[in-house]
């Protein structure tokens, strides 16, 4: 039951190569952390599965099929949904249109505005303010929520924890599982690892666009992590 | 890991001196020409050597500065009608005339600049353009009786001057057009023409490095109103007769400046130089076989400028450079030497 | 007098909302703006002397032509130039401008022309009794306009395809992660830009006469009431059509050669003031 198989990955943007030779698997329904310093690679990672970033060589592969070559709005069209760095909601939307600019691609599924208030109760008490007026968690939730309105199986949350208190973040942890329970499943990259370990099942470490380090978090030490993080008498 | 042992950076290369070498010669031939008595190959080179100028300019602001300008026509009008107030209405000698008009056109740039500034991007070409429209009507509107309104002018050329005149202003227009390019080539080398470039490139980056992006821009808009005001003043005393209409024209200049950049290249020294000789070259064709009319090469013109802003974005020279990655007449870039090796800025 | 100037506002609110829309969504600023809608009303004035019919019934065969090129016109040309450097842009619509007025001139001389409505033209109506007397077909430009901008307010604010072009203008590669079809969107908004800015053009020939090289002038109405009014607002640029309509009668009251001079004089004073406009916000609403 592998949903997502990269093979051989890499990718960049124009002349820079920030991915080289990743592979990585996410079976049905898990959920999958994918660790790194800053420039690692892995919001690029998230960018190529997504399609906005081009790729030079490698194989993706979602569902059985290669998905390599199709345009973003066609992979959200078989399901999979990137919740991308730095919120970047639609700052003249009102909460509920942004909302409904997720279901644009109109996939069925559980997700539906009802219960997107009701996981983000938050967000109910908002429905009609603007964007651009939320504070830095409600935009967060707001992007997640966005994104769960495609009704995707594999969703993609790039660094949701970046610049938001620690409570909010263990806030939005929390709504994860949620997720899981309606059948997506979920890659979070993050730079915190200790939230993004507790969270998942497998875990990746990338090191200047190579995968460093994988391995069940339980198994990982803290000292095998940092150094593959920091890239500590790792050698290459 | 290799040691560097001896390096030296530089800039000028043995392809760039052998074409400087050749664009001397030209200088030279169309200097002797000038002290002859062809009035009709004067005329051209004078035409030729203005609309070097003018191209160059806009280059200067569009390719070089990221200022797309379609309101050039503004300084050609206004360098055409300070000189006639010089000249015709203050009594100066209408040679000595010709700096001092560009030097009223570039003050008056100023506060133009300041209004066009507010605007960005396309709404900034079109500002200018509708900077250029109040010029023209308030010229058009005066009551003054030396700029002559709606009717226009003429320049005044007094008995003594005459019989030289072609001669003399074939001599102003090279030295302009040598003067213009021998400046942006020395600017674009400076601190200040890499701070301009790189405004152009990365606006925030720049600024982000203490490059104070306005002012650096708003230098360009001056410098670009002097030479074109200059190269006016040229024209308009080979041609005498100054209109509101034609001098403020969009169609007769900012046309012709705007396909002979985007033909030659963007963004190049050199583009501009190609492209204006070779819109004179078919121009020239053109009008000596009579079956293209002229909205029929207008619009030849409109759809060559669309392609090669589409699909030929360097431009013939681009093309060349492809070609040719060593090619160089105005070496901007500096290279590394390193013993017998050669860098450019890429690393090639 | 005034009244007048508000509804010649209205057609250069016509003028202005393809202008604003395509920059909107695109940040496309298309120079050949002007000349299509004269190109639109020398289309409908073929028409109308081919086939003898009223003008009126010109606007429904024009209008959809109009769509189509500018569906056209994006694919082939405004798809290249979006989003890259725009001194490309700018020169690429430079060109297609000179293009168009020269087809324009060699097909159709250099002779002004314009379409017949018959007695329509001349019908006015009196409000307030004998006093202030308007013109019929000022006012039912005017409603028309009005008319437009409501429509296409509507269109933007309430359906899905409205909030997919306030996305693509927020924010062009998120709305792809949406789903959204952005060369979808941008055929769609261009093409409202060409059809709003014909209709405009066949009701400005309807009353002045049109000649090959109106275009540019045009395009400068439309520009000033956009930037008058404030970018981003559909009703800041009726309210900038309408400041400028009526600038520009003063002027012309004054002397004829000022028409177009107050009107600039105006546009420049609101840039120096406040220069995002009257009504100026960031997006596209």
């Amino acid at each position: 039951m592998t949903l997502l198989e990269v093979r051989n990955l890499s990718a960049g943007y124009g002349q820079f190569q920030a991915l080289f030779d990743v592979s990585l698997n996410v079976n049905e329904g898990a959920a999958i952390a994918v660790i790194g310093a800053n420039g690692a690679g892995k919001s690029t990672l998230l960018k190529s599965i997504a399609g906005v970033v081009d790729v030079i060589f490698g194989e993706i592969i979602f569902d059985g099929e290669s998905i390599v070559n199709l345009q973003p709005h066609e992979r959200l069209n078989r399901g999979i949904a990137l919740v991308p760095e730095g919120r970047r909601i639609f700052r003249s939307l009102t909460v509920d249109e942004n909302l409904s600019i997720g279901a644009y691609s109109r996939r069925q599924g559980v997700w539906n505005r009802e219960l997107v208030y009701e996981v983000f109760p938050m967000l109910a008490k908002l429905t009609d303010r603007r964007a651009d007026k939320l504070s830095g968690g409600e935009q967060q939730a707001l992007a997640i929520g966005r994104a769960l309105m495609s009704n995707p199986r594999l969703l993609l949350l790039d660094e949701v924890s970046l610049g938001l208190a620690p409570i909010i973040v263990k806030k939005l942890y929390e709504i994860l599982p949620r997720i899981r329970a309606t059948g997506c499943s979920l890659i979070y990259v993050e730079q915190d690892t200790n939230q993004a370990l507790s969270a998942s099942e497998y875990a990746y470490c990338l090191l200047e666009g190579q995968v460093s380090l994988e391995g069940k978090p339980a198994d990982l030490s803290r000292e095998q992590i940092a150094s593959a993080y920091f890239g500590i008498g790792v050698n290459k | 890991m290799t040691s560097i042992q001896e390096f030296s950076v530089s800039r000028t290369t043995v392809t760039s001196r052998i074409s400087q070498s050749v664009l001397l010669i030209a200088v030279f031939w169309m200097l002797f020409i000038a002290s002859g008595d062809n009035k009709a190959s004067q005329g051209k080179i004078i035409d030729l050597c203005v609309f070097i100028v003018l191209a160059s300019m806009w280059n200067l602001l569009t390719g070089f500065s990221g200022l797309i300008s379609i309101g050039q026509q503004a300084f050609v009008g206004l360098g055409a009608y300070s000189l006639i107030v010089l000249a015709n209405g203050v009594g100066i000698n209408i040679y000595l005339a010709v700096i001092p008009s560009a030097i009223i056109v570039a003050v008056i740039s100023i506060p133009l600049g300041l209004v066009a500034f507010r605007l960005r991007g396309g709404y900034f070409a079109i500002g200018t353009w509708v900077i250029a429209e109040v010029a023209r009507l308030i010229v058009k509107n005066n009551q003054s009786s030396v700029i002559g309104a709606g009717t226009g002018t003429s320049l005044e050329v007094p008995e003594s001057l005459k019989s030289g005149r072609y001669q003399v202003t074939t001599f102003i227009a090279i030295s302009v057009a040598v003067a213009s390019i021998v400046f942006v080539y020395l600017f674009l080398r400076s601190r200040f023409g890499l701070a301009l470039q790189s405004v152009r490139d990365n606006e925030t980056g720049a600024r982000s490095l203490g490059v104070d992006s306005y002012r650096v821009r708003f230098v360009a808009y001056i410098i670009a109103s002097f030479f074109t005001s200059l190269a006016a003043a040229t024209y308009y005393i080979k041609g005498l007769s100054v209109q509101p209409d034609a001098a403020f024209n969009i169609g007769s200049w900012t046309a012709p400046i705007i396909v002979m950049v985007v033909i030659g290249g963007i963004g190049t020294i050199e583009g501009p130089i190609i492209g204006a000789v070779l819109y004179y070259l078919v121009r020239d064709f053109v009008s000596n076989h009579e079956f293209f009319s002229d909205p029929t090469f207008l619009i030849v013109t409109g759809v060559v400028a669309l392609i090669f802003a589409l699909f030929v974005k360097g431009g013939i020279w681009g093309l060349l450079l492809r070609k040719f990655p060593k090619l160089t007449v105005f070496p901007v870039k500096r290279r590394l030497h390193i013993e017998n090796f050669e860098f450019d800025q890429r690393g090639n | 007098m005034i009244i007048q100037g508000v509804l010649v506002g209205g057609l250069y609110a016509m003028y202005a909302t393809g202008l604003s829309v395509s920059f909107g969504v695109m940040r496309l600023v298309n120079l050949a703006h002007g000349d299509l809608a004269v190109g639109s009303a020398f289309i409908a004035s073929t028409f109308c002397l081919a086939t003898g019919l009223s003008p009126f019934l010109a606007i429904f065969v024009v209008l959809p032509l109009s769509a189509l090129v500018g569906i056209g016109l994006q694919v082939a040309i405004f798809n290249r130039v979006v989003g890259v450097d725009p001194s490309f842009q700018i020169v690429a619509t430079f060109g297609l401008s000179i293009a168009i007025q020269n087809v324009l001139l060699q097909q159709y001389t250099a002779n002004p022309r314009a379409l017949n409505v018959g007695d329509f033209g001349n019908r006015s109506l009196k409000l307030v009794g004998d006093d202030v007397v308007i013109g019929l077909f000022p006012l039912t430009r005017f409603v028309v306009a009005v008319l437009v901008l409501v429509l296409l307010s509507l269109f933007i604010g309430r359906t899905r395809i409205g909030r997919a072009f306030r996305a693509t203008s927020d924010d062009p590669d998120i709305a792809r992660l949406m789903g959204v079809n952005i060369r979808f969107i941008y055929a769609v908004a261009f093409a409202i830009a060409v059809t709003t800015v014909a209709l405009a053009g066949i009701f400005n020939g309807m009353q002045t006469q049109f000649s090959a090289a109106d275009g540019p002038a045009l395009l400068i109405y439309a520009f000033e009431s956009v930037i008058i009014g404030g970018l981003g607002s559909l009703w800041g640029t009726l309210c900038g059509g309408i400041i400028l309509g009526v600038a520009q009668t003063i002027g012309a009251e004054i002397d004829p050669g000022w028409k177009q001079l107050i009107g600039h004089l105006v546009f420049l004073i609101v840039l120096l003031v406040r220069p995002m406009g009257i009504f100026g916000k960031d997006e596209l609403r």
